[in-house]
C-alpha cells in the first residue's frame, strides 16, 4: 500500500478509536480500506470522512469472532466477582426475556397465543394496585470476539428490546459489576451502535432461541 | 314488511276498545301447569275452581276477574313449553330418505308432536267458549315463539278470537295485577327470531348428522356401529373449547424458575416479604442477585403506605352469574340451576330466572323485598340492618340489561325449602341482600424494603367493617396481621432464601369457565347455555373429571381435529356467533327473517359440500383414537 493509503488507515484508526472506542486488527482495516477504495473505482475518491463512515458500516457488519481482537479484560467470565470499568465495543450474539416463561413467548411469537387459556370464571375479585408487573429482564449473550459471557439487564434499559437483529453492536460504558460470569447492565452502561451478522440473525432469531430454551426442534419456530 | 306487520288479526286499538263489550270469556294460556295454578291462585285470590283437561298433566283453573272494564270468567290453562316443533315434511324424515344435502332447501313445517296433542285439543276446545285470548307464556324469546304456537292453534278453530299478551317478570300479586292493566300485543319479530333458529337448527343439525353418522358408523364399525354422531352449530364450537384447553394443557412445556424470598420473625410471627421481580427464569442471574442480598442482608424500609380497600359487594344476578356461582359455590351444575331455579319462579319465590340484566330499575322498589327477608332466623337480622342503613337498599350496579326483565332477585320469603332448592333460593336471597349492603371494607398496608437494591414488601391487612360478607360466606376475606414498620428503619432479616418452582399449564374447565368462554364468545343464549353442555356430555364427546373438569372423549377429539383439518373452522364460535347477533336484529325488527334464514343456510351449505369433498379428514383424525379406518367404495361416499 501506497504511504499515503498507510496515512489513511492510520486516521481511520484513530477515528475509530477517539470517536466510537472501536478497535480492529490494522490488517482487517488495511484489507477493508483497500477494499473500500477499489469498490469507490481507486484510492483517492473517497474522502477520509467517507472512509471513516464505510469502514464503521462494515465493522458494524462483521462477526467480531473474524475478527479476533480482545477487548475485554482476560478472564472476566471466570471471575467470581470483579468490577469491569472503561469503554468496550462487544456484540450481540442472541438475546432473551427471563423474566417471562419461554413458552408464553413463544406462543406470541407464532401467533397462537390463546386468549381462551386465560379464561377462568372467576369475575370478581378485588384490585391490588400494589401488585406491579414485573419488568423486563433481558439475558444477552455477548462477545467481543474471543471472550463471550452473559450481562443481564439489571436495571431495565429502553434501549434494548428482543427486536435487535443478532450481532448488534453495542457499546458498554461506566462502571458496571461482573459475577459469575454474567455483567450487570443498567441505563447508563448501555449505547446501541446497531448493526447485525447475518449468520447469526438466521441462527438466533427469537423463534430458535425460544425453541432452543425449551428444547423443542428448531423447526417448530415458523411464525404462524 | 312481513316483519313489521302486527300479527295477523291482531284487533287495532279501535276494535279492541268497540270488541271489549263483547268479552265474557277469556283463555289465559301459561307456560307450564305450575305457572298457571299460581297466577290463578293469585287471580282468584285463591277461590279458583280446578278442573281437568285432556292432558293430565295441564289442569284447568276457572274464575272470575275484572279485566277490559268489566267481569269475565277466566279458564286458565297451560302448555308444556313448545307446542309445536319444526321438521321436515314426511317425504325426507327418514335418515336415508335423500341425500344430506338436500335438507337444506328441503320444505319444513311446523308440526305437533304425539305428546302434545292432548294439550293442543284441550285448547281447541276451550278457546271456542272465549272470546279472548291471553298469552301469559314466560317473557322471553322461547316464551314469545310459545305463544304464538297457542295463538295459532286457538286461530284455527276460532279466527275472530282477540289476542293478548301478558307482561311480567314474577309471579306475585303486584306484577299480575299490572300486567292484567296493561295487556299489550305478542311480539312477532322476537317470535321470529326463534323460528329462524329453530329452522337452522333442523336443517344443520340434520344435515351434519346424517352425513358424519353414516359415515362413520361405516368406517369405524366396531366402535361406532350403533353410535348417533349429532352434530349441533352449538354444541360443536361448545365441544370445541374443551378440547382447545385440553390440547394446550397438552402441548405446555414446564420450565424452572428461581426467586428471591425474605423472611422477617417477629415475636411468633413470621413475615414474608415477596420479590418486586417475582421470578427469573435463569439460575445463574438469580443467584447472582441472591448472592449479593446475601452479602449485604440488611432490610432498609422504604415505604409504607396505609390506604382503605374495600372489598366489592356482588352485583345484581342475571343468569349467566346464577350458573356460573351456583355450578362454582354450590356445586349445582347449570342445568340443574336452571331447572330448580325455574321451578321457583313459577312457584312465585324468585324472580324471571332468564334475564340478561344487573342493574335494577329505578322503578322496582327493593325495600319491600328486602323487608320481605326480615322475618328468617338466619338472615332476617342482616336485612333488618339493610333497611336501616343511610339510603336503605343500596344496589351495586351492573352495565348489562335487556330491557325485559329485571336482575335474579327473591320476591317472597320461605323457610321452608329442601334440598337444593334451599340451598340455590338461599344463595339467591343472600345474593340479593350483599348487592344492596355494603362493600366490605380494609385498611391495608404495605412495606417495601430494599436490601443491596433488591426491593421486596409485603402487605397486611386490616379488616374495618365485614358488612355484605356478614350476610355471604360464598366470598372470603382474611385479614392479614404484620407488625408495625417504620419508613427508613432498618431490620436484619431471619433469612433470605434462593426457592425454585416450575410454571404448570392452565386446568382443564370448569362448568363455569365453559360458561364464560360461551358467553364471551357467544355461542347460545343465557338461555341455552346449559343445554348445549349437558349434550355434548350426553352425546359421550366430553366427561367430567372427579373434581368435575371437562375431560374430552375420544370421539370428540376425533371429530373436532377432524373439522379443523379440513380448514373449516367447526368447532370454532365464529359461525355461531354471527347467527347469534343476527337472530338479535331480528328479534329488534332490524333485520328482516327470510334473508337472515336465507344468508346462513347458505353459509352452511358452503361448509357442508366442502366437507363432505374432504371427508377423508374426518377419518384419518378419527383413526388416531378408534382404529384403522375401513375402506369404503368411492359410489358409497357419493351418497354420503
Ligand atoms: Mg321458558
Amino acid at each position: 500500500m501506497a504511504p499515503e493509503g498507510q496515512s489513511v488507515v492510520h486516521s481511520t484508526r484513530a477515528w475509530l478509536q477517539s470517536s466510537w472506542h472501536i478497535q480492529v486488527p490494522f490488517a482487517w482495516l488495511e484489507a477493508c480500506v483497500e477494499w473500500l477504495q477499489d469498490e469507490a473505482g481507486g484510492a483517492g475518491r473517497l474522502s477520509q470522512q467517507q472512509v471513516n463512515q464505510q469502514v464503521l458500516d462494515q465493522w458494524l457488519l462483521t462477526d467480531l469472532r473474524d475478527l479476533s481482537y480482545p477487548v475485554l479484560p482476560e478472564g472476566l467470565s471466570q471471575a467470581q466477582k470483579t468490577e469491569l470499568r472503561g469503554t468496550f465495543c462487544v456484540q450481540v450474539d442472541s438475546l432473551l426475556d427471563i423474566s417471562q416463561p419461554a413458552y408464553s413467548q413463544m406462543q406470541k411469537w407464532r401467533g397462537s397465543d390463546c386468549a381462551n387459556d386465560e379464561v377462568s370464571a372467576v369475575t370478581q375479585f378485588t384490585q391490588r394496585p400494589w401488585e406491579a408487573r414485573p419488568s423486563r429482564m433481558l439475558l444477552l449473550q455477548v462477545t467481543d470476539g474471543v471472550q463471550s459471557l452473559e450481562a443481564m439487564e439489571y436495571r431495565p434499559v429502553p434501549a434494548l428490546s428482543t427486536a435487535l437483529r443478532p450481532g448488534v453492536k453495542l457499546q458498554l460504558q461506566g462502571q458496571m459489576v461482573c459475577r459469575l460470569g454474567m455483567l450487570l447492565l443498567g441505563p447508563p452502561n448501555i449505547k446501541v451502535l446497531g448493526g447485525e451478522v447475518e449468520d447469526l440473525v438466521e441462527r438466533n432469531n427469537q423463534g430458535k432461541v425460544l425453541c432452543r430454551t425449551l428444547g423443542l426442534p428448531e423447526e417448530q419456530q415458523e411464525r404462524g | 314488511a312481513a316483519q313489521s306487520d302486527p300479527c295477523p288479526g291482531t284487533p287495532q286499538r279501535g276494535d279492541m276498545i268497540r270488541n271489549r263489550a263483547q268479552i265474557k270469556r277469556v283463555l289465559c294460556v301459561a307456560e307450564k301447569n305450575d305457572a298457571a295454578k299460581c297466577i290463578s291462585e293469585i287471580m282468584s285470590g285463591g277461590t279458583s275452581r280446578r278442573r281437568e283437561g285432556m292432558s293430565k298433566f295441564n289442569k284447568i283453573y276457572e274464575f272470575e276477574y275484572h279485566l277490559f272494564g268489566q267481569n269475565v270468567t277466566v279458564t286458565m290453562t297451560s302448555v308444556s313449553g313448545h307446542l309445536l316443533g319444526q321438521e321436515f315434511k314426511a317425504q325426507f324424515q327418514k335418515w336415508h330418505s335423500c341425500n344430506p344435502v338436500l335438507l337444506f332447501d328441503a320444505e319444513v313445517e311446523k308440526h305437533c308432536p304425539d305428546n302434545m296433542k292432548q294439550i293442543k285439543r284441550t285448547l281447541e276446545k276451550e278457546v271456542r267458549q272465549c272470546q279472548a285470548l291471553v298469552i301469559w307464556t314466560d317473557c322471553d324469546r322461547e316464551g314469545e315463539n310459545i305463544g304464538f304456537e297457542i295463538i295459532d292453534v286457538c286461530k284455527a278453530v276460532k279466527p275472530n278470537v282477540q289476542v293478548f299478551r301478558a307482561k311480567f317478570s314474577e309471579i306475585t300479586p303486584n306484577s299480575i295485577r299490572r300486567a292484567c292493566e296493561t295487556l299489550t300485543e305478542p311480539n312477532a319479530n322476537v317470535s321470529d327470531a326463534v323460528d329462524v333458529r329453530q329452522e337452522l337448527d333442523l336443517r344443520i343439525g340434520a344435515s351434519f348428522t346424517r352425513f358424519q353418522t353414516l359415515r362413520l358408523q361405516k368406517i369405524f364399525p366396531a366402535s361406532l356401529a350403533n353410535q348417533l354422531i349429532s352434530y349441533g352449530s352449538c354444541q360443536f364450537p361448545t365441544l370445541g373449547f374443551v378440547v382447545e384447553r385440553f390440547k394446550a394443557i397438552q402441548a405446555f412445556i414446564p420450565e424452572t424458575f428461581y426467586k428471591i424470598k425474605v423472611l422477617h420473625e417477629v415475636e411468633e410471627d413470621t413475615v414474608e416479604f415477596s420479590w418486586k421481580r417475582n421470578r427469573l427464569f435463569n439460575h445463574t442471574a438469580c443467584l447472582v442477585l441472591y448472592q449479593m442480598c446475601m452479602e449485604d442482608p440488611i432490610a432498609t424500609v422504604t415505604s409504607v403506605t396505609s390506604k382503605p380497600k374495600s372489598k366489592w359487594r356482588p352485583l345484581p344476578l342475571d343468569t349467566v352469574e346464577l350458573e356460573k356461582l351456583a355450578s362454582r359455590k354450590l356445586k349445582i351444575s347449570a342445568k340443574e340451576t336452571m331447572k330448580i331455579a325455574e321451578k321457583l319462579y313459577t312457584q312465585g319465590y324468585i324472580s324471571y330466572p332468564r334475564t340478561e340484566t344487573n342493574i335494577f330499575p329505578t322503578t322496582l322498589a327493593l325495600g319491600p323485598l328486602v323487608e320481605q327477608q326480615t322475618q328468617s332466623p338466619v338472615w332476617g337480622t342482616f336485612a333488618q340492618r339493610v333497611i336501616d342503613q343511610p339510603g336503605g337498599p343500596n344496589p351495586r350496579q351492573g352495565k348489562k340489561s335487556d330491557q325485559a326483565h329485571p336482575p335474579i332477585h327473591p320476591t317472597k320469603h320461605s323457610s321452608t325449602l329442601q334440598g337444593n332448592e334451599g340451598r340455590l333460593y338461599e344463595f339467591i336471597v343472600r345474593h340479593f341482600l350483599a348487592c344492596v349492603s355494603q362493600d366490605a371494607l380494609g385498611q391495608e398496608t404495605v412495606v417495601d424494603i430494599d436490601i443491596a437494591q433488591e426491593n421486596f414488601s409485603t402487605s397486611g391487612l386490616m379488616i374495618i367493617a365485614r358488612n355484605y360478607l356478614d350476610v355471604y360466606p360464598y366470598d372470603r376475606w382474611s385479614a392479614k396481621v404484620i407488625p408495625v414498620y417504620e419508613q427508613g428503619s432498618q431490620f436484619q432479616p431471619s433469612a433470605i432464601e434462593m426457592a425454585d418452582g416450575q410454571t404448570s399449564p392452565p386446568q382443564l374447565l370448569t362448568e363455569a369457565d365453559l360458561i364464560s368462554l360461551m358467553e364471551k364468545h357467544g355461542i347460545g343464549t343465557d338461555a341455552t347455555h346449559a343445554e348445549h353442555i349437558e349434550t355434548i356430555k350426553s352425546r359421550m364427546y366430553v366427561g367430567l373429571t372427579a373434581d368435575q373438569r371437562f375431560l374430552p372423549g375420544e370421539l370428540g377429539m376425533g371429530l373436532v381435529e377432524g373439522y379443523n383439518s379440513m380448514g373449516y373452522e367447526m368447532s370454532k364460535p365464529n359461525l355461531r356467533a354471527e347467527l347469534e347477533a343476527d337472530l338479535k336484529l331480528v328479534s329488534e325488527g332490524r333485520k328482516d327473517k327470510q334473508s337472515v334464514l336465507q344468508n346462513h343456510i347458505q353459509k352452511y351449505k358452503t361448509v357442508f359440500i366442502e366437507s363432505v369433498r374432504k371427508a377423508k379428514k374426518l377419518d384419518e383424525a378419527l383413526s388416531q383414537y378408534l382404529g384403522a379406518a375401513q375402506e369404503i367404495a368411492e359410489a358409497e361416499q357419493q351418497d354420503m
